[in-house]
């Protein structure tokens, strides 16, 4: 018997995209194979939680925190891993975020669960979890198989692409059970800053990114104005934040965010491998540069060659003419 | 103060990951490695607080063959005092975890660096395994870090923006850019590197359940599709057809 746990998230009381899918998987998985039961969690404190009403769920707990620090330590999950061991919960899947992947790493530990991350496909076969992963930041594809012992499962955001729009979705609304902290940090958070942009990029369907193309941090109203207009998010590339032009959490590449949205659109961005590395993943790419020797040409979908500072707002005109 | 940078040795970023067509997995023998770039920063912010505090010792560990011992002396030569590497080839974060939570046990540390995620298998996970091991606070990515009483502030990347942290020690960071600057080795450090204590102990811990039996490059081909600058329209068109655009 399989005890599935769900670690879905909500963001402003509704269900992200990613656990959308994430529960869509799941339940087929429930459907398609005998002996498996469906629970859900939620590190969240919510009391009714709406689920597509084909999903066939045993039991909804949610995980409510006074003060846990952001998970800084393993007594912060002790209710919860009580709570996970008396559901005899044998997997937990769960959607990468950075909360998720802290608690994640801790259950595993406290567990002793196998612990396995940016899964691509999954499938249950012969007793066996075959999966695929991906590695080298996205160069390469390794398939993986083994026993199905407990374990963790971490996915990426994206997982499986098909999300049925909400008013396509008939929904039952599950009162959940709730479970809380006790534990008292001994770590305490000094200042708190939100990112203010509406669309957060690792979440974000388009992203408009730019790099030293733009010249100066006084340049960027017309990437901002493109991206407002396709509700896109903003990115930069490395340089540029290190210049600081624009803030860090922009950055996309090796050593910043790993975005893969389905249109992203790189203004004077040359296109290092270390930019690529980041952006990869990404459905369709535009780029729009004046060098026709611009690396990144050879990763784009669309081409614009040309200046970027009259093409940009030029496209910006057309979207919203479109 | 005793701090621990663990350290990651993977492909270089530019290196070109390829197979060959007879071989279930990718071909290693070609490629360049390098310290793991995220550990670098998390290396080179150790090294500066140990240059601005007085009794800051700094060691360097890493699980891995004897292929990465001149990838370790290159973090003596930029300032670590010792190292130790633990042999062996590790399949999982599990077991690597587990051997750097064994060594610390064995050799106290007050805190324990590394970056938030190694980029070849980029799990970013064995900072949180070796945190609940060891039972030590745990934060990650942390973007600044400075000593502050008996303790340590932090800034870190949270889901929804950015929060300041004051921790106790020990703890256990995962850390990203921009905590510090990339460090270059003095001729002076490179020299001393060569004497500079490296232990060699045997991994301990066994294997994971789950085996990788094939590896496969991915080859995205773009269409590389030129539009002309007078005729943007053209692109909105293929847009509003490629991804349901509107």
């Amino acid at each position: 018997m399989i005890n599935l746990a769900i670690f879905l998230d909500f963001k402003q009381n509704k269900l992200t995209n990613h656990s959308k899918s994430l529960l869509t998987f799941a339940n087929s998985l429930v459907v398609n194979h005998s002996g498996i039961q469906l629970h859900l969690y939620t590190i969240q404190s919510i009391n009714n939680c709406n689920i597509p009403v084909t999903t066939k769920v045993e039991s909804i707990t949610s995980f409510a925190v006074n003060n846990h620090v952001y998970f800084s330590t393993n007594a912060s999950l002790d209710n919860l891993v009580t709570h996970l061991k008396n559901t005899n919960i044998t997997h937990v899947f769960s959607s990468k975020s950075i909360l998720n992947d802290l608690i994640g790493a801790k259950l595993s530990m406290i567990l002793h669960y196998e612990l396995i991350t940016n899964i691509k496909s999954l499938k249950v076969e012969d007793g066996y979890f075959h999966f695929s992963k991906s590695i080298f930041s996205g160069k390469a594809i390794a398939k993986m198989k083994g026993i199905i012992k407990p374990c963790i499962a971490i996915f990426p955001k994206g997982f499986t692409g098909d999300i049925v729009p909400d008013d396509q979705i008939e929904t039952k609304e599950i009162k959940t059970e709730t479970i809380t902290s006790t534990h008292i940090s001994t770590s305490i958070i000094i200042e708190e800053s939100l990112i203010q942009s509406e669309i957060q990029l690792s979440e974000a369907e388009i992203v408009v990114g730019a790099g030293r193309g733009l010249k100066d941090p006084k340049n960027w109203g017309i990437i901002e104005n493109l991206a407002g207009m396709i509700k896109a998010a903003t990115a930069c590339s490395k340089p540029v934040s290190d210049l600081n032009w624009r803030p860090h959490h922009e950055h996309v590449g090796q050593t910043g965010i790993k975005i893969s949205p389905k249109l992203y659109i790189a203004c004077g961005i040359s296109g290092a491998i270390q930019h690529l590395a980041g952006v990869n993943g990404s459905g369709t790419i535009v780029v729009i540069n004046n060098d026709p020797e611009a690396p990144f040409i050879k990763h784009a979908d669309y081409v614009i060659l040309g200046d970027l500072f009259t093409i940009v707002p030029e496209l910006t005109k057309l979207f919203n003419e479109a | 103060m005793k701090i621990l940078v663990c350290i990651s040795i993977v492909p270089d970023t530019t290196s070109k990951i390829t197979k060959e067509e007879s071989d279930n997995f990718l071909k290693k023998s070609d490629l360049t490695f390098i310290v793991g770039p995220y550990d670098d920063y998390a290396l080179s912010r150790a090294i500066e607080i140990k240059e601005s505090t007085e009794n800051v010792e700094v060691a360097v560990l890493h699980v891995g063959l004897e292929t990465s011992e001149p990838l370790i002396r290159k973090c003596l030569a930029l300032g670590a005092d010792y190292a130790i590497r633990i042999n062996g080839d590790p399949k999982s974060s599990i077991q690597i975890a587990n051997e750097i939570c064994n060594y610390v046990k064995e050799n106290n540390f007050d805190l324990i660096l590394m970056g938030k995620e190694a980029i070849d298998y980029n799990s970013g996970m064995i900072h949180g395994l070796v945190a609940s091991g060891l039972n030590f606070n745990h934060f990650s990515p942390v973007m600044k870090l400075e000593l502050k009483d008996q303790g340590i502030e932090l800034q870190i990347e949270t889901d929804s923006g950015k929060s300041t942290i004051q921790c106790n020690l020990p703890a256990v960071l995962g850390c990203q850019e921009p905590i510090a600057e990339w460090k270059i080795p003095s001729m002076r450090g490179i020299m001393t590197a060569r004497t500079k204590e490296l232990k060699v102990y045997e991994m301990k811990y066994k294997d994971s359940n789950f085996e990788i039996n094939n590896e496969t490059v991915i080859e995205t081909n773009r269409k590389q599709i030129l539009i002309p600058k007078e005729n943007l329209d053209l692109l909105i068109q293929a847009l509003k057809k490629d991804i349901q655009f509107n």
